[in-house]
C-alpha cells in the first residue's frame, strides 16, 4: 500500500467537523477547492485591477479566457446564452483550475473524485432540464421526438433519445473522471518504476531513464488532458443548454 | 497514506500487546472500522463515506467562485471590453467622418481649380479678342489713313496732270503758231490753230 498509485486519492481529514447533522470535515480536497477558488480570484482580479482600455499582459490573458468562453457560449447557444455565461465561466475556470492543481507534484486533484464531477454534472442536468420546461412548457419535449422521422420509428426513437439524455450526467461526469484517474494513476505508476529501478543498481539506474523520459512526455500529455477536459465539459454543457434553448432539432 | 500507515502500524502494535488491555481493543477496532470505511472497494473515489463533504465543499466554494466571477470579475472584463469596442467605433467613425471632409475639401479644391481655369480659359479668350479687334481697328485706321493718303495724292495727281494738260495746250498753241507763222510767213489764225491742237491733244490723249 505505502507505494500505491492510488494512495493519491485518499480523501484525508484536515478538520472533522459536521454542520446540522451534514459531515462538512475540511479535507485535503476541500483545501484545493479553497485553494483552486483563490487562486482563480487572484487571477481573474490581479488581472483586471487596471482595467486599461489597452491592456497588459496579465489582462490581456483574463481577456483571452473571457473571450474563449464567451465565444464558446455564443457559437453554442447563441446570444439568448449571455445569462448563463457566468456559470459557464465559473464552470470552466473551476474544472480547469482543479485539474491543472492537479499536475502539481503532492497536490491532490480534486476532479479526479466522481462525485465531485457529478455533482456539477447533476447540476448542469437539473439545470438545463428547468430551463428547457420553462422555456418551452411541454414543448421541451420535443427534444425526444426529432422532426422528419417516420412515425412508426418513433416509439423507439424517444425511448432511445430519452435514454441518452437521462445519461448525460452520467457520462459527463464519468468522462472527467476517468481521464483524470487514469493519467494520474499512469504518471504515479512511472514514477514508481523511477524508483524501484534506481534502486537495483547503476544497470537500474541507468535504465530509469526510460520511464523518467516516459513521465516527463506523460506529464505533457496530462496538463493538455487537464485543458481539454475542461472544454469538453464546458462545450457539452453549452451543446446542453442549447438544446433547452432550442429543442427542436 | 499516513491513515493507512497509522492502520498499519497500530494494527501490529495491537497484535503484540494483544493480551494487555480491553482499551487498547476498544482503540484498536475503532481504527479498524476506520481504515475500512476508507479502503471499501479500492478506489478512494468509491468511498461513499467521504462524498458528503466533498459535495458540501464543492457547493460552497463554487458557489464563492460563482459569486466572485459573476459579481467582480466578468462585470470588469464586459466593461473593458465595452469600452474599447465603443472607442474603436467612436474612432471608426471620426475617421469616416474626417475621410468625407477632406473628400468635401478635395472637391472644392477641384472645383475652385476648375473655375480658376476656366476664367484663366476666358481672359484669354477676351483678351485675344480684344487683341485681335484692336489689330482690326488699327489696321482699319491705317488703311482708311492710307486710303484717304492714296486719294489725295491721286487727286492731287489728277490736278497736276490736268494742270499740265491744260499748259500743254496753251504752250502747244503758242508753239504751233510761231510754228506756222515762222513757216507760213503770215499771221496764223488763233482760233483755228487752237482747234488743231485740241483735236491732236484728244487723239494723244485717246491713244
Amino acid at each position: 500500500m505505502a507505494h500505491s498509485p492510488l494512495e493519491q486519492f485518499q480523501i484525508k481529514p484536515i478538520a472533522e467537523f459536521s454542520i446540522g447533522g451534514i459531515d462538512a470535515s475540511f479535507t485535503n480536497s476541500s483545501a484545493w477547492m479553497v485553494a483552486v477558488v483563490v487562486a482563480i480570484t487572484f487571477f481573474l482580479v490581479g488581472g483586471m485591477r487596471k482595467a486599461a482600455l489597452v491592456p497588459g499582459r496579465w489582462q490581456a490573458m483574463v481577456e483571452v479566457f473571457y473571450d474563449f468562453v464567451a465565444g464558446m457560449v455564443k457559437e453554442n447557444v447563441g446570444r439568448e446564452g449571455k445569462a448563463y455565461f457566468p456559470f459557464i465561466f465559473t464552470l470552466f475556470m473551476f474544472i480547469l483550475g482543479c485539474n491543472l492543481a492537479g499536475m502539481l507534484p503532492y497536490s491532490f486533484t480534486v476532479t479526479s473524485h466522481i462525485i465531485v464531477n457529478f455533482g456539477m454534472a447533476i447540476v448542469v442536468f437539473l439545470g438545463v432540464t428547468l430551463i428547457g420546461f420553462i422555456k418551452h412548457g411541454a414543448g421541451f419535449l420535443r427534444l425526444f421526438a426529432p422532426s422528419g422521422v417516420p412515425v412508426w420509428l418513433l416509439p423507439l426513437l424517444v425511448v432511445i433519445e430519452v435514454i441518452s439524455y437521462c445519461t448525460r450526467p452520467i457520462s459527463l461526469s464519468v468522462r472527467l473522471f476517468a481521464n483524470m484517474l487514469a493519467g494520474h494513476i499512469m504518471m504515479k505508476v512511472f514514477a514508481g518504476f523511477i524508483i524501484s529501478m534506481s534502486a537495483v543498481g547503476l544497470a537500474g539506474y541507468l535504465g530509469a531513464v526510460v520511464p523518467f523520459t516516459v513521465n516527463v512526455l506523460l506529464t505533457g500529455l496530462e496538463i493538455l488532458v487537464a485543458c481539454l477536459q475542461a472544454y469538453v465539459f464546458t462545450i457539452l454543457t453549452c451543446i446542453y443548454l442549447n438544446d433547452a434553448m432550442h429543442p427542436s432539432h | 497514506m499516513a491513515e493507512a500507515q497509522d492502520a498499519h502500524t497500530t494494527e501490529t502494535e495491537a497484535a503484540v500487546a494483544a493480551p494487555q488491555e480491553a482499551v487498547a481493543d476498544a482503540h484498536d477496532a475503532a481504527v479498524e472500522a476506520h481504515t475500512e470505511v476508507s479502503q471499501e472497494g479500492g478506489l478512494p473515489q468509491l468511498n461513499i463515506g467521504t462524498y458528503e463533504e466533498q459535495l458540501v465543499w464543492l457547493f460552497l466554494t463554487f458557489v464563492v467562485l460563482y459569486l466572485i466571477v459573476s459579481r467582480m470579475a466578468l462585470p470588469r472584463v464586459t466593461k473593458v471590453l465595452e469600452e474599447r469596442e465603443e472607442k474603436i467605433a467612436a474612432d471608426l467613425d471620426a475617421a469616416e467622418v474626417q475621410k468625407r471632409e477632406a473628400e468635401e475639401v478635395k472637391a472644392a479644391y477641384e472645383a475652385a481649380l476648375a473655375e480658376a481655369r476656366a476664367k484663366a480659359q476666358a481672359v484669354m479668350v477676351e483678351a485675344k479678342a480684344e487683341m485681335a479687334a484692336e489689330i482690326a481697328k488699327v489696321q482699319a485706321d491705317l488703311d482708311a489713313k492710307l486710303g484717304e493718303k492714296t486719294d489725295a495724292a491721286e487727286k492731287r495727281i489728277a490736278a497736276a496732270k490736268a494742270e499740265a494738260m491744260a499748259s500743254i495746250e496753251g504752250v502747244a498753241t503758242d508753239v504751233t503758231r510761231e510754228i506756222v507763222t515762222k513757216l507760213a510767213g503770215e499771221e496764223a489764225d488763233d482760233k483755228a490753230v487752237a482747234a488743231a491742237v485740241k483735236a491732236a491733244l484728244e487723239t494723244a490723249k485717246g491713244a
